[in-house]
């Protein structure tokens, strides 16, 4: 029988290693880069993805409250 | 660029709300999804074997499914924002603490216990109440957005996660996550995140006061099952549909997760091409989950919900009757289109029937019994297996559930029941709902 380890993700379940090994060799042969540049690429999308959302938020509300004093 | 960025600043405010909530279910699924990565070296580091390692995912898998009525509950007596904010910290905290174990015993402990409980509080039983709270017409939409978060937050997370361990050690990976949650994490729900459209002075949707039948949000509006009290729910069909639609949906998801790589070895297909008909399951299923969800805002969902159980219904036929290399791929087009495709629906449709004020508790509850519904397929399937030799008997035991979860969606009274299909004639105001 299979163990608790092998989901594909529906919700939050683990990713299962083995298949993780065969997805990083297709990502190596694909792009040819190297595990700083991969965790570089990623890391700036992850850190870009909360810092965007919160200055746009941040304009967004500074923009209605200009809006709402205009008479 | 001026232009675009006029237009980003002329979006209703709850699109914000959506675009913090979906980096939260980025972290809080992808993060978890990451584990998976690590067995390998935990079992060298560890001295330790697969099985103690998998008690603690299993351990995981349960805890994040019991714990969600719990949050629910909390989210609607006390505010989902201050749930979310308590969680986070705690799962931030509990995350970085994995870098620092030195046995498995602590892997179960922190793992199973301590971050996949605070993840429980960051899931969609409270993300979704949020969400609900500022959309009713584009609900769908809207839920379908936060969701795909999961997805999202799997394809970058996990890769991140495991380029970060070749570069140092499994050590850093966890302390790098941990700090990601907390650093990322916070700010974002501090700063953006509001409970509810009135704290802002808005209404759902962003309608102004004139689209609101005397100046009164649309929120407040009560469909004929409209509920502050959770037990109500359960002397009416609808909760008993939904609830049984997403056991079904629990148990044919998480058997198909758990046994999918034994499936294709069994079938002699390749760890690679089943790595590839994974990926492309992952893609189809994040297009395919806000396709669907727009499009429930056009239609009614239960129609779209017993669709989509019966397109599951198809791809599991398809791993019975098709050849294992076709089906294999028919399986991961088909059945990708319909993987979480239930999540906005079966959530939308508890907020259209029950109103938001017990959403989290009924969130939570639906939720509870797709993750038991999953953990005991998983073993059921195993069993099969074992006994028979062959997946095809649980198979076709997931085909018949699928076309029963397909019935008994199409079976709810959307329109009867549903606040969106309340004709004006109908309307019970009732005072303003607490906010968060």
């Amino acid at each position: 029988m299979s163990t608790p380890l092998r989901p594909i993700g529906h919700h939050a379940e683990t990713i299962d290693p083995d298949l993780w090994d065969s997805i990083k060799h297709q990502i190596d042969e694909i792009t040819g880069l190297d595990a700083a540049t991969i965790v570089i690429l990623i890391g700036i999308v992850i850190v870009a993805l909360p810092v965007a959302v919160i200055v746009l938020a941040a304009k967004k509300r500074k923009a209605d409250t200009t809006r709402n004093r205009t008479p | 660029m001026r232009g675009i960025f006029r237009s980003i600043t002329s979006a209703y405010y709850g699109w914000y709300v959506v675009a913090a909530l979906f980096f939260m279910t980025f972290i809080a699924v992808g993060s978890r999804q990451g584990f998976g990565v690590f067995v390998k070296t935990w079992e060298e580091e560890f001295d330790t074997s697969l099985t103690m390692i998998s008690v603690a995912a299993a351990l995981g898998w349960l805890v994040n499914g019991v714990v969600q009525p719990f949050f629910g509950n909390f989210a609607d007596r006390f505010g989902a924002k201050p749930v979310i904010l308590i969680s986070l910290i705690v799962m931030g905290f509990g995350t970085i603490a994995m870098s620092l174990m030195t046995n498995v015993f602590m892997l179960i402990f922190l793992f199973g216990f301590v971050v996949s409980f605070a993840s429980g509080g960051i899931m969609f039983t409270t993300t979704g109440t949020i969400v609900a709270r500022w959309f009713r017409r584009k609900r769908g939409t809207a839920i379908s957005v936060l969701t795909s978060g999961g997805s999202v937050g799997g394809l970058l997370l996990v890769p991140f996660a495991a380029y970060v361990l070749i570069l140092s050690d499994w050590r850093v990976s966890w302390a790098v996550m941990g700090g990601l949650i907390l650093l990322l994490g916070l700010p974002v729900i501090l700063l953006v995140v509001r409970g509810d459209p009135k704290e802002l002075g808005l209404n759902p949707d962003g309608d102004d006061e004139e689209a609101n039948a005397a100046s009164v949000a649309v929120a407040d509006i009560r469909g004929p099952l409209t509920t502050e009290n959770w037990r109500d729910s359960f002397a009416s069909p609808p909760m008993w549909q939904l609830s049984l639609g997403f056991l079904v949906c629990g148990i044919t998801t998480a058997s198909i997760a758990v046994h999918y790589v034994r499936w294709a070895e069994d079938q002699s297909i390749s760890p690679g091409t089943a790595a590839l008909a994974f990926g492309l399951l992952s893609g189809i299923n994040a297009i395919a989950v806000i396709a669907i969800g727009w499009l429930s805002d056009k239609m009614q969902r239960k129609t779209l919900l017993g669709i989509v159980y019966l397109i599951r219904a198809a791809a599991f036929l398809s791993l019975i009757l098709l050849p294992g290399n076709i089906g294999l791929w028919v399986f991961a087009v088909v059945g990708g289109g319909s993987w979480l495709a239930t999540v906005p629906l079966t959530t939308s449709l508890t907020a259209d029937v029950y109103g938001v004020r017990a959403l989290g508790t009924l969130t939570g509850l639906i939720t509870m019994s797709h993750q038991l519904g999953g953990a005991a397929a998983v073993l059921i399937f195993g069993l099969v297996f074992d006994a028979f030799g062959t997946y095809d008997p649980a198979f076709w035991g997931g085909f018949v559930t699928l076309l029963f979860a397909g019935a008994i969606s199409f079976s709810i009274r959307e329109r009867r029941y549903s606040v969106r299909f309340v004709q004006p004639g109908d309307l019970v105001i009732t005072a303003p709902a607490k906010a968060d």
